[in-house]
């Protein structure tokens, strides 16, 4: 019955809103919905369908003698289970697959599926590239994945929605990946006998014994503070090295959409409390607290590695990218902290609901297809059967990757770990890769920190995501796509801000030149950009 | 030469020899480190302990890269590039070269002509244009795809013109008393004294036809037929790191960047040209300065 009615509501709605959209063919839909009695399965398609996707691989993809891109274990399974054939148009590795796609689809040459982010989403719906999914979603999606939709209140859907048109299958934001936590030596902390930080000042008479103490216990007092990077102060995602906690500990959310006190849409770089934070971050690297070379670094990564620093931001999954570290140094002892803000607060900007969008090329003669793949590997990634349990979920082999969870699902991981290690979960309920994770916990708690590949996942789990179990004051972005005067002025507009920003903080400008910025930035397109994203709000 | 032997005038040469040094160094020293980190062990490179003598020796990055199928592949396809761009270069540049540098009197539409090919150095017609151009023609994953698009070098022809003009005139007249048609006078006369020029033009077309990557990028669909550079350009460009999934991203980590054997692809990837350049370089400096002054 359920179903029926939501099928009437879509009809009808798809009926008013491709009424408005200037190449409307409602006689087309009327078509489509009168075969829609006949039971589908939304697990096998009928025929083998082909459909032609391009590929972003590690430039060192490793593949198993016999075994091509386009015809692997991965792609065999899915063509098993599923009759969807993968026909590799082009791969190329994941640092130049951006550039040749968007080449490619400035040229139209684009493949029958493919997985985008928002900005390139809305701009191949609005050039009409798209295939309208919103009948074959209704007829083929499976009920998980609708549950997992379900948990975002249904703000992936909105996300995806184009003109009243479902034209993407999108991916959940797992909003773990938000917080920006500081990941210190817990060892070095315990040979100074300091506390952790949890506020800024704690934070800078941690990063001053840092540098002055010698934590590491060579006699000379060569280690460094904090680490940065070279590219931004603060990244959006889930960034390394940069300095996303302090600004959220001033309730400042850089480069990303807010609504202030007022109820006004704001860009997180130009609020009064990002000055504040600009003008403590500059102080610290005044101080020498911290990388001295932090803006000229390629790879901070290394002063890690080698133990020259023992402190900087991160997401939860760091621990993976400190597998170098433990490497070289099995005492470092990695432990991850949030800094609060001065009322106690822990701040930080929710991501975006939808993380990626699955799409569907406009007249692809199978677009159900995508939704029956989509089902298909929902169900691998959380109750695979024998032959999908041997499959990573997320490599890059399969055609088309997605994520279809609940957005707190790290910290449903982080639980199910703890049961589990203190018995009260049996190790067989654990889904393949929390059963992986387990067995490594197993082997590192026996061994600590001796073999850092077997550290490394459970660390993040445990220590990581167990972060996230705090309270939260989480600002909730408005808008995260690209507006017609975006597409213009965006680029400039960023690297103004990434200039001001750096020279700021390495001392060539005046914290008060924050000021002149926002005037530049407002004048130089920021209002029309925000009274544009207030009108695309209303819509 | 007498020898001045004041004091300021050693003064001045020996700190234009200390500057020449650290000129000389400068430019080294990037090189240097390279081959260090390319013999040098895996973790003491990583953690950035390599200057510019390998530290901890060996020679493991060099013999996994010979068993890399990937490489040598890559390796083959710019050689091939490079034989079949470098021919399709050099015919076309005589070809060309020889009738522009007679007077527009024997050659009707030269000026015409010239200005045509000038324009194609000026102006391009884009990217996208190129790439639809390519996907029509079917170039895509073919060599010529590496070869068509940059078949006429016009700064090459353009510097051998130059050449062909300097050429005293008196000797194109008496062949022509002699009976000499055009090939006749281009394969025994001005071939034969051209070979600085030649040579200039040859080393060019083989440097560019072995640097360029970016059309491989572009071009080539799947990665067994990228150019060495294309190939070797992937592994040491910064990853963007926002631009990737978080799976990528630990994947990425968990395999962390293997720096000795990025570095000894670089050294395997610049050999070939560091073999052919000495050779090369006598005409070189000789055939560049000849093409530049026309009289």
């Amino acid at each position: 019955m359920n179903v029926k009615k939501m099928l009437g509501l879509v009809l009808a709605a798809s009926l008013i809103f491709t009424g408005c959209s200037s190449n409307s063919t409602p006689e087309n839909t009327e078509g489509q919905a009168a075969v829609d009695n006949a039971p589908v399965d939304p697990f096998r398609l009928p025929e083998p369908v082909e459909v032609k996707v391009t590929k972003s691989v590690l430039p060192d993809l490793d593949l198993k003698d016999g075994e091509t891109i386009e015809d692997n274990e991965y792609t065999q399974y899915v063509f098993d289970k599923t009759n969807f054939k993968t026909k590799v148009m082009w791969y190329a590795s994941s640092t130049d697959y951006d550039q040749k796609m968007q080449l490619a689809v400035a040229s139209n040459d684009t493949p029958d599926m493919m997985v985008v982010n928002e900005t390139m989403f809305r701009a191949m719906a609005a050039s009409d590239q798209l295939e309208d999914l919103t009948d074959v979603y209704e007829k083929y999606v499976s009920p998980e994945i609708k549950k997992f939709y379900a948990a975002t209140d249904n703000k992936v859907i909105d996300a995806a929605t184009y003109d009243g048109k479902l034209l993407a299958l999108p991916s959940v934001g797992i909003q773990a990946d938000a917080p920006s936590m500081l990941w210190v030596r817990q060892d070095w902390l315990d040979k100074l006998g300091l506390k952790p930080p949890t506020n800024i000042e704690e934070l800078k008479a941690m990063l001053k014994a840092f540098v002055e103490k010698d934590p590491d216990g060579d006699g000379t007092a060569n280690t460094i503070g904090l680490t940065g990077n070279n590219v931004n102060l603060s990244a959006v995602g889930g960034g390394l090295h940069d300095f996303k906690g302090i600004f959220n500990a001033f309730n400042a959310y850089p480069q990303t959409w807010v609504k202030d006190e007022s109820g006004k849409v704001v860009y997180g770089s130009t609020v009064p409390g990002a000055k504040e934070a600009l003008g403590v971050i500059r102080d610290m690297y005044k101080e020498g607290l911290i990388d001295k070379e932090f803006a000229l670094r390629k790879s901070p990564d290394e002063l890690v590695a080698s133990g020259k620093a023992g402190a900087f931001f991160g997401p939860w999954w760091t621990p993976w990218a400190l597998t170098g570290s433990v490497k070289n140094d099995p005492k470092a002892n990695w432990q991850a902290y949030m800094i609060k803000d001065k009322k106690g607060k822990v701040n930080i900007a929710s991501l975006p609901a939808a993380q990626s969008y699955l799409v569907v090329k406009k007249g692809f003669e199978h677009p159900e297809a995508a939704v029956v793949y989509a089902n298909m590997y929902d169900e691998v990634s959380h109750t695979p059967d024998a032959e999908g349990k041997k499959l990573i979920v997320g490599h890059s082999l399969w055609p088309l990757t997605m994520i279809t969870d609940y957005p707190d699902a790290a910290t449903n991981k982080h639980k199910l770990l703890v049961d589990a290690l203190a018995g009260k979960v049996k190790p067989e309920e654990l889904d393949g890769e929390m059963q992986l994770v387990y067995e490594q916990a197993l082997k590192d708690k026996a061994n600590p920190r001796v073999n850092a590949d077997d550290w490394a996942a459970p660390h993040a789990y445990l220590v990581g995501a167990g972060v996230l179990k705090q309270e939260m004051n989480a600002t909730d972005p408005v808008f995260s796509a690209s507006t017609k005067t975006m597409e213009r002025r965006w680029a400039n507009l960023q690297k103004l801000e990434n200039e001001t920003f750096f020279k700021i903080v390495l001392g060539s400008l005046e914290l008060d030149a924050f000021d002149t910025f926002v005037e530049d930035w407002k004048a130089e397109g920021g209002s029309t950009i925000i009274s544009e994203i207030e009108e695309e709000i209303k819509k | 030469m007498v020898q001045n032997k004041s004091w300021t005038t050693r003064m001045t040469k020996g700190s234009l020899y200390v500057l020449m040094a650290l000129i000389t160094f400068l430019s080294l020293a990037p090189i240097l480190y390279t081959v260090a980190v390319s013999f040098s062990d895996k973790a003491a490179a990583a953690a950035g302990k390599v200057t510019l003598w390998p530290v901890g020796f060996n020679t493991a990055a060099y013999s996994t890269i010979l068993n890399d199928n990937n490489f040598l592949g890559s390796f083959f396809v710019s050689v091939k590039r490079v034989f079949v761009g470098g021919i399709i270069n050099f015919l076309i540049t005589v070809l060309m070269a020889y009738p522009l540098s007679r007077q527009a009197s024997e050659f009707r539409f030269r000026d015409s002509y010239m200005w045509f090919i000038i324009v194609t150095m000026l102006f391009s017609g884009g990217i996208i244009p190129l790439y639809i151009l390519m996907k029509y023609l079917g170039m895509f994953d073919t060599i010529w795809a590496l070869v068509l698009p940059t078949a006429v070098p016009v700064f090459n022809v353009i510097l051998l013109m130059n050449f062909f003009r300097s050429i005293p005139k008196e000797l194109s007249e008496a062949g022509h008393i002699d009976g000499a048609g055009p090939w006749y006078m281009l394969m025994k006369v001005f071939i034969p004294l051209s070979a600085p020029a030649l040579a200039t033009v040859t080393l060019f077309s083989i440097v560019n036809h072995w640097n360029s990557f970016f059309d491989g990028l572009i071009f080539m669909r799947s990665m067994e037929n990228y150019p060495l550079q294309t190939y070797i350009q992937q592994f040491v460009v910064q990853t963007n790191l926002q631009n990737i999934s978080s799976v990528e991203r630990i994947e990425m980590f968990k395999k962390l960047s293997n720096q000795t054997l990025n570095a000894s692809k670089i050294v395997i990837g610049m050999l070939p040209i560091l073999v052919i350049y000495p050779f090369l370089q006598r005409y070189f400096i000789h055939g560049i300065m000849l093409g530049s002054v026309k009289e």
